[in-house]
């Protein structure tokens, strides 16, 4: 008998030290990381935040919540970190258990939802976008292309590696940027390939269109500027790091950044240097928003930095929740006087900043 | 700190190994795992040979507490002649603590360097040491897959007739070759009853299990360093112990009975009977070694294995 107990007293020691290891993996090394980081849209005047395991509408002027989905937080149980697009009246989300969904603008109720598993376990990062009739779903190495109004697939394009990025359109074609270093028109109406044009490095995040020029930042420090028609590269400009997000195009500028916190002003046409920012103290991931003359850049420090756009000055900077230290990668948007960071771990999820002075003037806590 | 100590330093040699084996991960990771293993052989070594002494000493140190029960201060005497130190016996189990951390680092290396998810890829900007490799953006991203594993995945291998059912296969290998592991580095107890005993079939049950659900649930990745560690151990295990290695069938659980290389218990009956007769050095082996060079206890040692056998 005293043998049993023994033999009970050991195995329970050793479930406790295998429960200490499991926890220090987990704890330590982040067994379940987070594979991205909260975005957002305005949508009619509201902000659409996707963060975590839920989807919230908030209203942009005071940063009300208006609904919350899924209503229950377990019903995904994913992560749905893409990017909300937004067509008609519906929301497009994707999860990274390789699920889309559609929801209800007004209030917040699923539409339908597209399982793209193929009956396999594993997770991907997911990414959507949509025109007016079709919401485009990026999972694995495939890219779907489905219903607005009923979510089957009206067509799917496979590509060589994993697409980490949901395709821009201009109604007419589809641009798809992937990992294995393309960058794909498709024609939207059948899903055919129109030319593939091969860069240095992965392109992470989808392509800028303005005018029948797209541009493109790339895993390779380059910028690419690309002629819609038929993929043939009309610039090319080196920065000194990765530049991942969407290079914004303004007129006759294209302003970017990269991630060894550089920020860029190119003449559009040509790709001539206007002027290189000093460097920032940190990466600067996101895709730069604009307004009134002003560029407004989050850095992976938790900073948010406001740039003269003609000259490149700082005008000022504001450091966002330093006691967590805050990490800013989602795209800032700049919408009606404020600009709103959604922060990766901060106390709050998003904060509304002044774009004159960089006060905050509201801050929005999902909890 | 840590990050700059261990998960850089790995993931960079993980990046560099990928790119000397023409951008193979998987080998990379049995690359680097093996010279970790060679790193750590000297503790390792230390900490097999510390098992094979406390396990000969067993029976001696059973008598002397039952000896001495009512008097705990000549039962730490007599249990010192014999060359018995919780202390050093402790430290001996050092090089099983020391893993763990290294363990750590390599899971969070694996993710750093295969990156699945854009947060990862930014971490792996910051980590790599971008003067090793003139070229990284032709490196990016590392090719994850092999044959039917995602390395950043937990593994699962799907066959259509099980309909959407994966098999978890490296966590059966990762199973199946810690037991063997452990079997093999558990020589038979003289007293199945004693607390050792009982710890080491603790041990030999929640081992496995442990380090196989670690593989179920974490990337494959950290399986292959798993698979791969453990039948280094082995090898090396062998390796030190080959006078005393002998194959018998052992039941792997309950399911097959294979033949695996095990090590011969110690020769404890002798010591037991010296010590009784009051001797001072209850284990003349393991002592006379620690005195002698090593060439003249390796020579004795093997010289004892061929006279064992003859006897019998």
């Amino acid at each position: 008998m005293s043998g049993f107990k023994h033999l009970i007293k050991h195995h329970l020691y050793i479930a406790v030290f295998a429960i200490t290891i499991t926890l220090l993996l987990v704890g330590c090394s982040g067994a379940m990381p987070a594979s991205s980081w909260p975005n957002s849209i305005i949508a009619d005047n509201n902000l659409i935040i996707a963060n975590n395991n839920a989807v919230y509408a908030i209203s942009s002027d005071i940063g009300r919540l208006i609904w919350k989905f899924p209503s229950e937080p377990d019903s995904i149980r994913s992560q749905l970190y893409t990017s909300p697009a937004h067509t008609n009246d519906s929301i497009v989300v994707g999860s990274d258990n390789k699920h889309a969904f559609t929801i209800d603008i007004i209030n917040g109720n699923e539409i339908w939802s597209f399982d793209a598993t193929n009956n396999k376990s594993g997770t991907a990062p997911t990414g959507t976008s949509a025109s007016a009739d079709l919401a485009f779903f990026t999972s694995e190495n495939t890219l779907y292309a489905l219903q607005i109004s009923n979510g089957q697939t009206a067509w799917k394009f496979e590509s060589a590696k994993d697409l980490w990025a949901p395709p821009s359109t201009n109604g007419k074609y589809v641009f798809l940027p992937g990992m294995d270093h393309t960058l794909t028109s498709i024609d939207i109406t059948n899903g055919s390939q129109i030319w593939q044009q091969n860069f240095k490095g992965a392109l992470a995040d989808s392509p800028t269109i303005y005018q029948d020029t797209l541009y493109t930042g790339s895993l390779s420090n380059s910028v690419y500027a690309i002629d819609a028609a038929n993929g043939m590269i009309i610039w090319e400009y080196e920065a000194e790091g990765w530049v991942w997000g969407s290079p914004k195009a303004v007129n006759e500028h294209v302003f970017f950044s990269d991630l060894d916190g550089y920020v860029y002003a190119l003449n559009r046409e040509t790709g001539r240097e206007m002027w290189t920012s000093q460097q920032l103290d940190s990466a600067s991931r996101a895709t730069p928003a604009y307004s009134n003359g002003n560029l407004f850049v989050t850095s992976d420090n938790g900073f948010v930095y406001s740039i003269d756009a003609i000259s490149g000055n700082p005008v000022w900077n504001i450091e966002i929740d330093s006691k967590n230290a805050d990490r800013l990668l989602a795209d800032p948007i700049a919408h009606n006087g404020l600009v709103y960071i959604t922060s990766m771990n901060g106390d709050n999820l998003v904060y509304a900043i002044n774009q004159s002075d960089g006060v905050i003037v509201w801050e929005f806590n999902p909890e | 700190m840590w990050n700059q100590l261990v998960i850089y330093p790995f993931t960079n040699s993980l990046l560099l190994l990928y790119k000397v084996m023409g951008d193979s991960f998987t080998l990379s990771l049995i690359i680097l795992t093996l010279a970790i293993r060679l790193l750590l052989m000297p503790l390792t070594a230390k900490q097999q040979k510390s098992q094979m002494k406390m396990q000969a000493m067993q029976p001696d140190i059973k008598r002397i507490q039952e000896k001495y029960k009512g008097e705990p201060e000549r039962m730490q005497k007599e249990l010192q002649k014999i060359g018995y130190s919780p202390a050093s016996m402790l430290a001996g189990c050092l090089p099983m603590f020391i893993q763990f951390p290294i363990l750590i680092g390599m899971y969070r290396s694996i993710m750093h360097a295969i990156p699945a998810a854009p947060l990862q890829m930014i971490d792996l900007y910051k980590a790599a040491y971008q003067s090793w490799f003139p070229e990284f953006h032709k490196m990016i991203p590392v090719e994850r897959t092999f044959l039917w594993m995602d390395l950043s995945q937990p593994d699962r291998f799907y066959l259509e007739i099980l309909s959407g059912i994966g098999v978890p296969v490296l966590p059966l290998f990762v199973y199946i070759t810690t037991v063997l592991q452990q079997k093999m580095m558990t020589p038979p107890t003289a007293d199945p009853n004693d607390q050792s005993a009982q710890m080491q079939r603790s041990m030999m049950t929640m081992m496995p299990l442990m380090f196989a659900f670690f593989a179920l649930q974490f990337s494959s990745g950290l399986s292959i360093y798993f698979i791969t560690s453990n039948i280094a151990t082995v090898v090396q295990y062998m390796i030190l112990n080959r006078e005393r290695l002998e194959w018998s069938p052992v039941n792997i659980a309950g399911v097959a009975k294979l033949p695996i290389p095990t090590i011969a218990p110690p020769p404890t009956t002798k010591i037991s009977q010296q010590s009784e007769q009051g001797g001072t050095s209850a284990n003349p082996t393991t002592v006379a070694q620690e005195k002698m060079s090593s060439r003249k206890a390796k020579r004795l040692k093997a010289r004892k294995a061929r006279g064992g056998k003859r006897r019998r």
